[in-house]
């Protein structure tokens, strides 16, 4: 088993810039020298995975995991992790919800919707940094990734 | 419970006919039997006088000749009279002259004539009339009757009497049953309705108004009331379901505002201690140590903010969130929270005092946080006593449970006790006592949703007393 396998793309939608530059430098600072394609709101998330507008010709590879924030412009997160859960192909797909706020209804939503996982960002950029160091060995190092993703990637 | 209800009404109107019936037969049959005793007496009285004229007028030719043996039989000749039971014949001179007696057993005969007339006794009459002749008077009849004749006859007047009054009093009866249906049918017909309106709650119904006397006017009367009730409970009704969803929309957006604070205003707070953290890891090499210091405290307040904001957060959702009531034990909570102190308290010295509690009804993660709140209260104000004691009791009370957390600390003024259950209310400052002020409104908070009261003795440097009044089990 590759125990040290990085997670090669990563997708994260997230609409604030600076929580943008906080998690890429989060990334940065783990060595987690993976591709993230970042997407700025649901729509968007949703184009870059049905391949449709600007991401009609990306790479033929499915990202490892994708990152969403729930508060965004348009579609929101619960939404795009709704049409994605309910997609034959992309459900396989970890999703994991990164947010700013631990609402039971929104945790409610989102275990119902198929959510593999949901993490409140820490207030303390340390831990914050941890946090995403934590995230990147779970689902690219500890949890096994569904075969048919291991076969496109290959 | 309704037929005695139904026959009492209708057993009074039957008994009121019937003692009318019967007062009005009876004075009748009084004044009647009345008469007919005033008039046989009198002809009773004649026949006597007529029977004495003629037994007189036979006899006077025995008074002028002095023959007693004639004017003896005459006398028996009464025998055909059976009323009369003596009788006698006096001279001129008032001398007994002749006598009958019906027995032997009779009274006994006046030995003088007395005055002339008739003299009724409660047993007998007697009289006394002048036997004439020529038109002077020759002697003195006497006959005593009694009231046989009367007896017998009136023994059949009571019986016709009685016979009458039971017909009477059973055809009036008859009738009573008849008329009182008509009062009192539709008095009960309103009892009914109004029985039937206080347990079915259902307002729409209406008492029947067939009549136009007192009590068609008692039951449109009714009828009105009924309408007003019922107009009010449906506008009652409808306040209600328009001040639920009023609430109901209140809720939501305070939902949504909560949702929208939780958000909004922690995400830019979260870039604030970021980047700060950035910058002071950029920073590290410079010279200036105030760099680092700076955004040491711009992160902190971040945080401290972030806190803030969590705790307001968690505060509005006490107010809000569904309560799920049990019984709760109260030794067992407290148990519970004091050992979690306990450990958390590291080598201080506490000398704890548990008394036993009670049972109360309420939510047991609410009331874990009433008692985390008054313990860690009362931890964090000994912390400067030197010998800290905190006891935990009950004050004994019939109609609910109060219990008590107490504490030798630094206790507090009782001028600014109105402060102490407020959001964001400090009785210390931060350097004294680290806080922010909102355990207290909590406690507040969920004790006030239990139906119960806080409040709190204290004074500076003896420490502080805090009572919770909850409901008892049922």
């Amino acid at each position: 088993m590759d125990k040290n396998r990085p997670l090669k793309r990563i997708l994260l939608a997230e609409d604030n810039e600076n929580d943008i530059e906080l998690t890429l430098e989060a990334f940065r600072q783990n060595d987690l020298g993976n591709v993230v394609d970042v997407v700025r709101d649901g729509s968007e998330a949703l184009d870059y995975l049905f391949r449709r507008g600007k991401f009609t010709s990306r790479p033929e590879m499915e990202p490892d995991a994708i990152l969403l924030d729930i508060k965004m412009p348009r579609v929101d997160g619960l939404e795009v992790l709704k049409v994605l859960k309910q997609d034959p192909v992309l459900k396989v797909i970890p999703v994991v919800m990164l947010t700013t706020s631990r609402e039971d209804s929104d945790l409610l939503k989102c275990y119902d919707y198929g959510v593999n996982s949901f993490v409140v960002k820490p207030m303390d950029f340390a831990e914050f940094v941890r946090c995403v160091k934590t995230m990147g060995l779970f689902w690219g190092a500890l949890n096994e990734p569904p075969p048919q993703k291991k076969d496109a990637g290959a | 419970m309704a037929s005695t209800y139904r026959s009492s009404i209708q057993r009074k109107i039957t008994f009121v006919i019937l003692t009318a019936s019967f007062v009005s037969i009876a004075l009748t049959c009084a004044c009647f039997v009345a008469y007919e005793f005033l008039t046989f007496t009198q002809r009773m009285a004649e026949t006597l006088s007529a029977n004495a004229q003629l037994v007189g007028a036979n006899t006077t030719a025995a008074l002028s000749f002095d023959n007693k043996r004639d004017a003896q039989d005459n006398l028996r000749a009464l025998a055909a009279l059976p009323s009369v039971r003596i009788a006698a014949v006096y001279d001129k001179s008032g001398n007994l002259f002749a006598t009958y007696a019906r027995t032997s057993r009779e009274a006994p005969i006046p030995r003088t004539a007395a005055q002339d007339g008739i003299k009724f006794f409660s047993d007998r009459m007697i009289l006394f009339q002048p036997i004439m002749l020529d038109g002077s008077r020759i002697g003195t009849m006497f006959i005593e009757s009694g009231y046989g004749p009367i007896y017998s006859r009136f023994t059949t007047y009571g019986f016709i009497v009685i016979l009458v009054m039971l017909g009477s009093l059973a055809v009036a009866y008859l009738f009573a049953r008849r008329i009182q249906r008509k009062i009192s049918g539709p008095i009960l017909d309103l009892a009914d309705t109004a029985r039937s309106v206080s347990e079915s709650r259902n307002y729409s119904i209406r008492a029947k108004v067939d009549s136009d006397d007192e009590i068609g006017n008692l039951a449109a009367a009714f009828n009105e009331m009924l309408e007003q009730i019922h107009s009010l409970h449906e506008d009652l009704e409808q306040r209600v379901i328009q001040r639920t969803a009023e609430l109901e929309m209140a809720n939501k957006e305070l939902e949504a505002f909560s949702y929208s604070v939780s958000h909004d205003l922690r995400a830019p707070l979260r870039h604030l201690g970021g980047f700060a953290e950035l910058l002071r890891e950029k920073c590290n090499d410079q010279q200036d140590p105030n760099i680092v210091r700076y955004t040491g405290i711009i992160s902190d307040s971040a945080k401290k903010m972030a806190k803030l904001i969590d705790e307001l957060l968690e505060f509005s959702r006490m107010g809000r969130s569904e309560m799920k009531t049990q019984v709760v034990e109260l030794d067992d909570l407290v148990a519970e929270v004091v050992g979690e102190a306990k450990s958390g308290i590291g080598e201080r010295k506490i000398s704890w005092n548990i008394r036993p509690l009670a049972k109360t009804m309420g939510d047991y993660a609410m009331l874990k946080l009433v008692f985390q709140n008054l313990i860690s209260n009362a931890i964090k104000y000994t912390g400067k006593a030197d010998d800290a004691a905190i006891e935990i009791g009950l004050v004994p009370e019939p109609n609910r449970i109060v219990c008590y957390v107490k504490d030798n600390g630094a206790g507090f003024d009782m001028r600014f006790i109105d402060k102490l259950f407020g959001v964001f209310q400090r009785l210390h400052r931060l350097d004294e006592f680290e806080g922010i002020g909102i355990g207290l409104a909590n406690v507040r908070r969920i004790v006030e949703r239990h139906g119960g009261k806080v409040w709190a003795e204290g004074e500076v440097g003896k420490g502080a007393t805090f009572y919770v009044s909850l409901p008892l089990t049922n």
